[in-house]
C-alpha cells in the first residue's frame, strides 16, 4: 500500500515536474523515427504483355484503378492535337454504347473512368466495380470515332486554345517547351489552331490503332479489392487484348545556349512576367549523382526555405513564390528550371538574384545545417507518403521503367545521408549553368524591356508560338514636341511656377511616420539652400532617437547615441545631387534624357534619365498634372546595392506653391512613410540646423 | 500558406465536407478556454496538429479589408522562440509540411509531420498562440508578398474574379461583409499600421477564440497531457469573438453586373443567388441541385447547352453554403457569339423544370450514388479529417455532424429539391453578370493595383 502511494506521488510529481520543465526555448525533442509499414504490392503479368499490381487495403468500400501504357512520346508534326483529340475521344463512346447512353450509364453509379491514348484511371464504389470496370475496359479497347464527335472536340480544343491566348501562364507554357526542346521536338511542338484543324478521322483511328499497345505498360489496382477478383476481371474484360509495343523513335538534340541570353515574349495585359531560367539536364534516376541531385535542387529552390525563395519572395517581396526543378529524363534529356511569377516592375531584379543564388550554390559550400535540414525533410516525406496505399506500387512500377535496383527504395535514406556538402557543391556545378541558361520571360514589355536592357544580356523576342521577331514597340510614343525641357517647364507650371520655386531659401517639413514602430514617431525635416539637409526622427516621451545631418560639406547619422560620419564618396555625391529643394531648378540639358512613357499606378509618366557625377538616376512626371511622382536611384548599402524608390502624392498649396503631403521612401522590402502635417516655407530654418 | 491559403475557392467546389466512416473523437476545453479535439489514427506513422481561429474576413472593419488574410501571413513571421524566417525551415527540417488559409469565417492553419515529431508541432503552434512576432520589417516584406499573391492568384489569372469571387459576391452582398473579397483591398493593407497588427492580435488570437485539433498516430492520454503543458499557460487577452447577427435584405429585384477580364479571351455568362447558411438542410440540397444541372457529361446542362446546342464551352455551378449565409452559382464559358437572351432562356427554363417537376426517380438513385461514392472517398486522410473536425465544431457548432454528413444527404427528398428550387432559384432573386475580355472602362484606382 505504502509502495502504491509512493507511485502516486511519483506520478504526481513528475507530470509536475515535466509541466514545469517545458523549455520554450528549444525545439522539442523527436521521438524515434517511427517504422514505416507499406506491405507489398502483388504483381502478375497477363499474356499480353500487361504488368498489374494490386494493393489491398480494405479501410474504404471503393476500389481505384490506372493503367500506363507507358509508351514513349511521339511528334505530332503538322498535325499537333492529334493525341488530345484521340484521348478527349476514348471514354466518351463505344462500338456498343451510344455517347448518351454511356456518360449516363458511368454516372448512374457514381463512378469516374478517363481513357486516353497514355491509359486511364478509374474509381467507384467496390460494389460496382464489375460493371463499372466492364464499361471501362469497352471504352478503351473497343472505342468508335465519328466524324461527328471528332468535330465537335476539335471545336472544344479550338476554343480552349482561343482561351488561352491572353493568358501569360499559357503562353509561357508553350513557349518554355518549344524555345528550350525546338518545335520539331515531341515535347517542344505547339498545338495551333492551322495544326488542329488538319487532324482527320483517319488519324485518330490510326493513332488509336498504333498507339494502344498493352505489352510495355503497367496496371494499379488499390482498395477494396482482392488479387483473385482483379484476375477474374481481367479474365473476363481484357482476354481479347492482344500484345503488341511501339518502337521508340529518334528524337532530335538540344542543347543549352553558348551564353546566357533572354528570350521574351510580350503579352501587354500581363500584370506579372513568367520567369524560367533554364538549363539542359542530363539527369536519370539511375545516375550515381541522383541523390545529391534531389538535395541539391531542394537547397536551391525545392522548398519554401531554399535559397531561391527566400531570397525572391523573404528578403525581396518580388514575388508569392520561387521554385526549381532538376528533371529526369527517360527517352531523351530533362530540363532545371528555376521558375517563378514577379510583378512586372522587378522582373530585371528578379533574373539577377535567380542568376546570383545559381552562383552562389556553385561556389559557396552549403550550411551544416541546411543540408541536414534537407536530409530529414526526404526522410519526412519518405514517412508520410506512407499514408497512401498506392506508393508500394508506384515504387515498383519506378524501378522497373528506369532501370533501378530492386533495392533502390530500401536504400533511399541512406543514400540520401550519405550526401556531403562538397556534393552538393560539385552536382550545382554539374547542372546549373548560369553561364549557359536560358531565361525565358513572358510579360509586359513596356513595363519589363527598359531595365532588362541594361542588365546586358542578348535579348531575342519570339511571338506567342516561339517564333523569332524583331524587337517590338513597347513604351508608348514621346509626342514628337515633348522633350527633357518641356518636361521640366511643365513640373514647374505645375507648382506654381519657376520663379517661385527659384525664391525658396528654406523649407521645414513636420511628418508623421506611421508603422516603423509600434507607436507613431514625428519626423521633423528641414532643407536650406544652397545644399543643406536635416532630419530628426522623434517619439512622444522619447525624445530624439535619430539625426541625419549635411552641411553642404560634411554630415553624419546618428542613432541612439551612435554616430556615422558620412564617408567621402557619400559626401562627393551630396555634393553634386546639389539643392534639395527643386533640384529641376539646377539641371542642365545635357545632364538630361526623356527615356520613356511609363504607367505608374495606371497613369502615365515621362521618365527622365538625370545623370550627375556620372550616376544616373531616374524621375517621373505625370504626364497630365504636370507633377513629379516618384524618383529612383540605387545606393550602396554596405557594399550591397540597393535601389531606393521615393513616391511623392497629394500635391496642395503652402502659399503660392503646391507641395506632396506624402511621401515614401522605400529600399528593397523596407518602407518609410511620411505624412506632412505642416510645410513652412522661409520660415523657421537656421544654418545651425545642419550641423 | 503556400498553395492554398485562398481556401474559399476550394470550398466553392465542394461546399460539404464528406467523411468516409464515423470518425471517432474526444473534445475537451482546457481551462483558458482552448477547445481540444482528438482523433487517433494509427495505421500510418504521421500526425496533423492544426488550430482554427474563430476570425475571418468578414470580421474585418471597413477601411481594413483583407485584414484577417494579411495576419495569417504575418503570423509565419517568427515568435519569441522561433527566429523570423525561420518557421518553415523547423517544420521542414523535421520532415513536415504546412500551411494555413483564411476564409470569411475563420483563419485556419496546420502542420502535419511524422507521429515522432508531434511534440514539435504543439510547440510551433503555441508558439505561435502565446507569443509571436509582429514587427514591421514582417509587415512590409509580406505586403509585397500578398499583393503578389492577388496579382498572381486573381489580376492575372483567367476568370480570377469567378473563382474567387471577388465579381460575383460583390453584387450579391450589400449589407453583410460577405460581399467584399477575402484578399481585401491593397489599399487598405498599405494605409494598416504596426499596432493595429499587435491590437489585432491581442483581440482574436486567443485561446478562447481557437479550436485545436490533433489527428493522427497519437495516444490520447500522452497528448492530452502535452497539450496542457503547451497550451494550459496561454491566456487571454481578450473575450471570445462574438459576432453581431448581420442580415442581408433578400434580394427581390433581378440585378445586373458586367465584369471585365484582361486574361480571358471567351466571355462567360453567369448567375448568383443568395442561399441558406451551411447547417440548413436546404445549402445540402442545393449540392444535389448542383449536381443534377452540371455535374458531369450527363447532366442536364451540360448535355442540352454543351453536347446539343453546341452554344457552351463548359457550364458550371458552385454551390457554396458559408456560416451565415450561401450562394449558388451557375453558368457557362460561351461558344461562338453570344446570344445573352437565349442563353438565359435555356438556364432558366433548366430551372423551371426543377421547378415544376419532380426528378425521376433514376436521376435520383444517380444522385444517391453520387454521393455515396463521394462520401466514401471524400476523407480518407489524416490532414483532411483534422480540418473537418475543426471546421465542423467551430462553424457547425457541433464535431459529432462529421459522422452524419450522408445521413443528411440521404434525407433530401425528391420533394424538398423541388421546393428549394422555388423557393431560392427565382430570376428575381439573383445577379446576372456578363463576364466580358478587356479592361474595364470604368476601373477605380483600386482596381488597377
Amino acid at each position: 500500500m505504502k509502495k502504491y502511494i509512493l507511485y502516486i506521488l511519483v506520478a504526481v510529481f513528475s507530470s509536475y515536474n515535466i509541466a514545469a520543465q517545458i523549455d520554450r526555448s528549444k525545439i522539442p525533442a523527436s521521438g524515434p523515427n517511427p517504422e514505416v509499414n507499406l506491405g507489398e504490392a502483388s504483381e502478375f503479368t497477363l499474356k499480353n504483355g500487361l504488368t498489374v499490381l494490386v494493393v489491398t487495403d480494405h479501410k474504404l468500400p471503393s476500389v481505384n484503378w490506372s493503367l500506363n501504357l507507358n509508351t514513349p512520346p511521339v511528334f505530332e508534326g503538322d498535325i499537333a492535337g492529334v493525341q488530345s483529340l484521340t484521348s478527349s475521344l476514348l471514354g466518351k463512346e463505344t462500338l456498343n454504347t451510344a455517347k448518351d447512353e454511356f456518360s449516363e450509364k458511368v454516372e448512374f453509379l457514381g463512378a469516374r473512368i478517363n481513357v486516353s491514348l497514355g491509359g486511364g484511371f478509374g474509381f467507384c464504389l467496390s460494389k460496382y466495380k464489375d460493371e463499372v470496370f466492364g464499361l471501362f475496359a469497352e471504352a478503351a479497347l473497343q472505342p468508335k470515332f465519328t466524324q461527328k464527335e471528332l468535330d465537335f472536340e476539335r471545336d472544344q480544343l479550338l476554343e480552349g486554345i482561343k482561351s488561352g491566348e491572353n493568358s501569360a501562364a499559357a503562353i509561357a507554357s508553350d513557349v518554355r517547351g518549344a524555345l528550350f526542346y525546338g518545335k520539331n521536338h515531341a515535347a517542344g511542338e505547339i498545338v495551333t489552331k492551322e495544326t488542329v484543324n488538319k487532324v482527320t478521322l483517319q488519324d485518330v483511328q490510326d493513332f488509336y490503332t498504333a498507339r494502344f499497345k498493352p505489352s510495355n505498360g503497367y496496371m494499379v489496382f488499390t482498395g477494396d479489392i482482392t488479387v483473385k477478383e482483379v484476375k477474374s476481371l481481367l479474365k473476363t474484360y481484357f482476354k481479347d487484348w492482344k500484345e503488341g509495343t511501339i518502337e521508340t523513335p529518334s528524337y532530335p538534340d538540344f542543347n543549352d545556349v553558348d551564353a546566357t541570353e533572354i528570350n521574351f515574349v510580350d503579352v501587354p495585359n500581363a500584370v506579372q512576367t513568367e520567369l524560367a531560367v533554364m538549363n539542359v539536364s542530363p539527369l536519370k534516376m539511375s545516375d550515381k549523382d541522383y541523390h545529391a541531385a534531389l538535395i541539391t535542387n531542394y537547397i536551391f529552390g525545392g522548398g519554401f526555405g531554399s535559397y531561391l525563395n527566400m531570397n525572391l519572395r523573404e528578403a525581396n517581396g518580388y514575388t508569392y513564390g520561387a521554385r526549381s526543378s532538376l528533371g529526369t529524363g527517360r527517352y531523351y534529356n530533362s530540363s532545371f528550371r528555376a521558375t517563378t511569377k514577379v510583378r512586372n516592375m522587378v522582373t530585371d531584379s528578379a533574373v539577377v538574384e535567380t542568376l546570383k543564388e545559381m552562383k552562389r550554390i556553385k561556389t559557396e559550400l552549403v550550411d551544416d545545417e541546411i543540408l541536414k535540414n534537407a536530409k530529414a525533410k526526404f526522410l519526412g516525406s519518405f514517412i508520410l507518403e506512407s499514408e497512401d496505399k498506392t506508393v508500394a506500387a508506384r515504387r515498383t512500377i519506378r524501378i522497373k521503367t528506369n532501370n533501378l535496383p530492386a533495392d533502390f527504395y530500401k536504400n533511399f535514406i541512406a543514400n540520401i545521408n550519405a550526401v556531403t556538402k562538397e556534393d552538393v557543391k560539385r552536382v550545382a556545378n554539374t547542372y546549373f549553368k548560369d553561364d549557359k541558361a536560358r531565361i525565358i520571360l513572358v510579360g509586359k514589355g513596356s513595363d519589363v524591356i527598359p531595365n532588362l536592357e541594361k542588365l546586358g544580356l542578348p535579348i531575342k523576342y519570339f511571338d506567342k508560338h516561339a517564333n523569332p521577331i524583331e524587337k517590338p514597340v513597347f513604351s508608348k510614343e514621346i509626342p514628337a514636341d515633348v522633350t527633357a525641357q518641356s518636361v521640366i517647364d511643365h513640373y514647374f507650371n505645375a507648382i506654381g511656377g519657376k520663379d517661385k520655386a527659384q525664391s525658396v531659401t528654406s523649407v521645414f517639413y513636420t511628418a508623421t511616420v506611421n508603422g516603423l514602430a509600434p507607436f507613431p514617431l514625428k519626423a521633423e525635416l528641414k532643407v536650406m539652400t544652397p545644399n543643406n539637409e536635416s532630419m530628426e526622427m522623434s517619439a512622444d516621451g522619447m525624445g530624439v532617437l535619430m539625426k541625419q545631418k549635411w552641411n553642404g560639406t560634411t554630415g553624419y547619422a546618428e542613432q541612439q547615441g551612435r554616430k556615422l560620419e558620412m564617408t567621402e564618396q557619400q559626401i562627393a555625391d551630396k555634393k553634386a545631387a546639389g539643392s534639395p529643394l527643386f533640384p529641376e531648378l539646377n539641371y542642365t540639358l545635357d545632364q538630361l534624357k526623356l527615356e520613356s512613357i511609363v504607367a505608374i499606378d495606371g497613369n502615365d509618366n515621362y521618365k527622365l534619365k538625370v545623370t550627375t557625377n556620372g550616376k544616373d538616376s531616374f524621375r517621373y512626371y505625370d504626364v497630365k498634372t504636370g507633377f513629379l511622382t516618384q524618383t529612383e536611384a540605387k545606393t550602396d548599402a554596405n557594399g550591397k546595392e540597393i535601389t531606393t524608390v521615393s513616391t511623392f502624392k497629394n500635391y496642395k498649396a503652402v502659399g503660392e506653391l503646391m507641395f506632396p503631403f506624402k511621401n515614401e521612401v522605400s529600399a528593397g522590402p523596407q518602407k518609410l512613410p511620411f505624412e506632412f502635417s505642416e510645410i513652412k516655407v522661409n520660415e523657421g530654418v537656421t544654418a545651425a540646423d545642419f550641423e | 500558406m503556400k498553395k492554398n491559403i485562398l481556401a474559399f475557392a476550394l470550398s466553392a467546389i465542394m461546399s460539404h465536407v464528406l467523411i468516409a466512416q464515423k470518425v471517432e473523437f474526444v473534445e475537451y476545453d482546457l481551462d483558458n478556454g482552448l477547445h481540444v479535439i482528438l482523433h487517433q489514427e494509427n495505421s500510418a506513422p504521421i500526425v496533423t496538429v492544426g488550430v482554427m481561429y474563430n476570425i475571418g474576413a468578414k470580421d474585418e472593419v471597413e477601411g481594413r479589408t483583407g485584414f484577417a488574410h494579411f495576419f495569417e501571413h504575418l503570423l509565419f513571421e517568427g515568435t519569441e522562440n522561433i527566429e523570423r524566417g525561420k518557421w518553415f525551415d523547423v517544420v521542414s527540417a523535421n520532415g513536415g509540411r504546412n500551411n494555413a488559409n483564411t476564409t470569411q469565417d475563420r483563419t485556419y492553419y496546420y502542420e502535419t509531420f511524422p507521429s515522432n515529431k508531434l511534440e514539435i508541432g504543439l510547440w510551433m503552434e503555441s508558439e505561435r498562440m502565446l507569443h509571436p512576432k509582429i514587427e514591421k520589417i514582417g509587415v512590409d516584406t509580406q505586403n509585397e508578398v500578398v499583393k503578389e499573391e492577388k496579382r498572381q492568384r486573381i489580376d492575372n489569372a483567367p476568370y480570377g474574379k469567378i473563382i474567387y469571387r471577388t465579381g460575383i459576391n460583390n453584387h450579391l452582398f450589400k449589407t453583410h461583409p460577405y460581399g467584399r473579397s477575402v484578399i481585401g483591398s491593397m489599399k487598405d493593407l498599405d494605409a494598416a499600421q504596426l499596432d493595429e497588427f499587435i491590437q489585432f492580435n491581442n483581440q482574436y488570437y486567443n485561446p478562447n477564440n481557437a479550436t485545436l485539433v490533433v489527428a493522427g498516430d497519437i495516444k490520447i492520454e500522452e497528448t492530452k497531457k502535452m497539450i496542457q503543458d503547451y497550451f494550459g499557460e496561454i491566456t487571454n487577452k481578450a473575450d471570445k469573438n462574438v459576432r453581431k447577427t448581420v442580415v442581408e435584405a433578400p434580394i427581390t429585384e433581378t440585378r445586373y453586373a458586367t465584369e471585365y477580364d484582361s486574361n480571358i479571351k471567351i466571355p462567360a455568362y453567369i448567375f448568383s443567388y443568395i442561399t441558406p447558411k451551411s447547417v440548413d438542410k436546404d445549402a445540402y440540397v442545393l449540392d444535389y441541385i448542383s449536381s443534377i444541372l452540371t455535374g458531369g457529361n450527363s447532366s442536364r446542362m451540360y448535355k442540352r447547352m454543351v453536347e446539343d446546342q453546341k452554344v457552351a464551352l463548359q457550364v458550371l455551378a458552385f454551390n457554396q453554403a458559408n456560416q451565415d449565409y450561401g450562394t449558388y452559382t451557375m453558368g457557362l464559358l460561351i461558344k461562338g457569339e453570344p446570344n445573352w437572351d437565349a442563353l438565359k432562356a435555356t438556364m432558366d427554363d433548366e430551372i423551371k423544370k426543377l421547378q415544376t417537376e419532380l426528378i425521376s426517380e433514376k436521376e435520383y438513385q444517380k444522385l444517391q450514388n453520387q454521393f455515396e461514392t463521394r462520401y466514401v472517398n471524400a476523407n480518407s486522410r489524416i490532414e483532411g479529417i483534422a480540418s473537418s473536425l475543426a471546421t465542423f465544431n467551430m462553424l457547425q457548432g457541433n464535431t459529432a455532424r462529421i459522422n452524419t454528413e450522408l445521413d443528411r444527404y440521404r434525407s433530401i427528398t425528391r420533394e424538398d429539391i423541388k421546393n428549394v428550387a422555388n423557393k431560392y432559384l427565382n430570376p428575381n432573386q439573383r445577379v446576372e453578370i456578363k463576364y466580358l475580355e478587356g479592361e474595364d472602362p470604368n476601373k477605380t484606382e483600386e482596381s488597377t493595383k
